[in-house]
């Protein structure tokens, strides 16, 4: 049922048609179950492209929220953000050959969203707010403290993306 | 120099202050039992909303927004750390009210970094039942 309001709130996935039915099952029990993205989980899922999935389907939740959803008077995420989060993670899923865990995704108020993930000691926050940048973020615990970076990129450079994924997975990057 | 909507840090707001945050549940990190960052980022409005402690209860601030599934808090000092300030600044229902202070010349992506200051120094003051 969950698939299909996001199906309707959000027609342009076109996946979300093709999944089959235990996976679409599992991911409404999770939720059910009040398990949320395993954005901060140490397992990795095996199916490498698995993250972009789940990704999608939360995009899709974010997507159904209403004018005033914070009760302060923001409006609904942006439907033009939300298709250019969904141009690059069609991007990565193409050119990130490695497990990620699927992000968790949070409305901004006025319309924007950011996607995050937490493994291990590294946390890592793309924030779609602008059509044309992707501003992310970097925190990792280090034993002399938390060393916070943040920057932006074209949103067409979809290897930057890649680069900080590695990063947050422990990978060696270019 | 820093460029506010000329807002300015009240002096008569201590350090040692609580400044109360109602929390929205989409913004809970449920794993780190704590805002997200997301909590201080806003579109439309870049100063941060909080209540004065000393004018305001966490039960108070709650019943204010309804929506929201706790009430966290900061001190004045921990906010002047990471910005510009707190400026008071009442509400004809909320004398309470007041706001963290972002300095209009940083970048998003220079803000987005006080926000998950603030937001990794969060306590509860609150937490409603579910």
């Amino acid at each position: 049922m969950i698939v299909e309001a996001v199906a309707d709130t959000f027609p342009f996935l076109p996946f979300i048609y093709d999944r089959s039915g235990e996976v679409q099952e599992s991911a409404v029990l999770e939720r059910k179950r009040g398990k949320h993205a395993a954005a901060t989980s140490d397992a990795v899922r095996e199916d490498g492209i698995a993250w972009v999935h789940r990704a999608f389907e939360k995009l899709g939740e974010i997507a159904s929220l209403p004018e005033n959803w914070d009760g302060e008077g923001s409006p609904p995420v942006d439907r033009c953000l939300l298709a250019v989060a969904e141009r690059l993670l069609e991007r990565l899923r193409g050119n990130v050959e490695f497990d990620v865990p699927p992000p968790e995704v949070s409305p901004i108020q006025g319309g924007a969203f950011q996607l995050e993930w937490q493994v291990r000691k590294r946390y890592l926050e793309f924030e779609f707010s602008q059509s044309k940048k992707l501003l992310f973020l970097t925190d990792e615990d280090t034993p002399q403290g938390a060393i916070i970076t943040s920057g932006e990129c074209p949103l067409e450079l979809a290897d930057k993306a890649r680069e900080l994924l590695s990063w947050l997975m422990g990978r060696p990057t270019a | 120099m820093s460029e506010s909507h000329g807002l300015r840090d009240d002096p008569l707001i201590p350090d040692e202050e609580g400044l109360y945050g109602c929390i929205h549940q989409l913004h809970l990190d449920s794993a780190e039992d704590r805002p997200k960052s997301a909590t201080f980022k806003s579109k439309t409005n870049p100063h941060p909303s909080v209540d004065r402690a000393s004018l305001s209860t966490p039960e108070q601030s709650l019943a204010r927004k309804p929506d929201s599934i706790g009430v966290a808090c900061l001190t004045a000092g921990v906010v002047r750390e990471f910005t510009v300030g707190i400026a008071s600044n009442p509400l004809p229902d909320n004398r309470a009210h007041a706001v963290i202070i972002r300095d209009l010349t940083l970048s998003d992506n220079q803000w987005n970094k006080t926000a998950r200051k603030l937001a990794k120094a969060c306590t509860w003051a609150l937490r409603r039942n579910s």
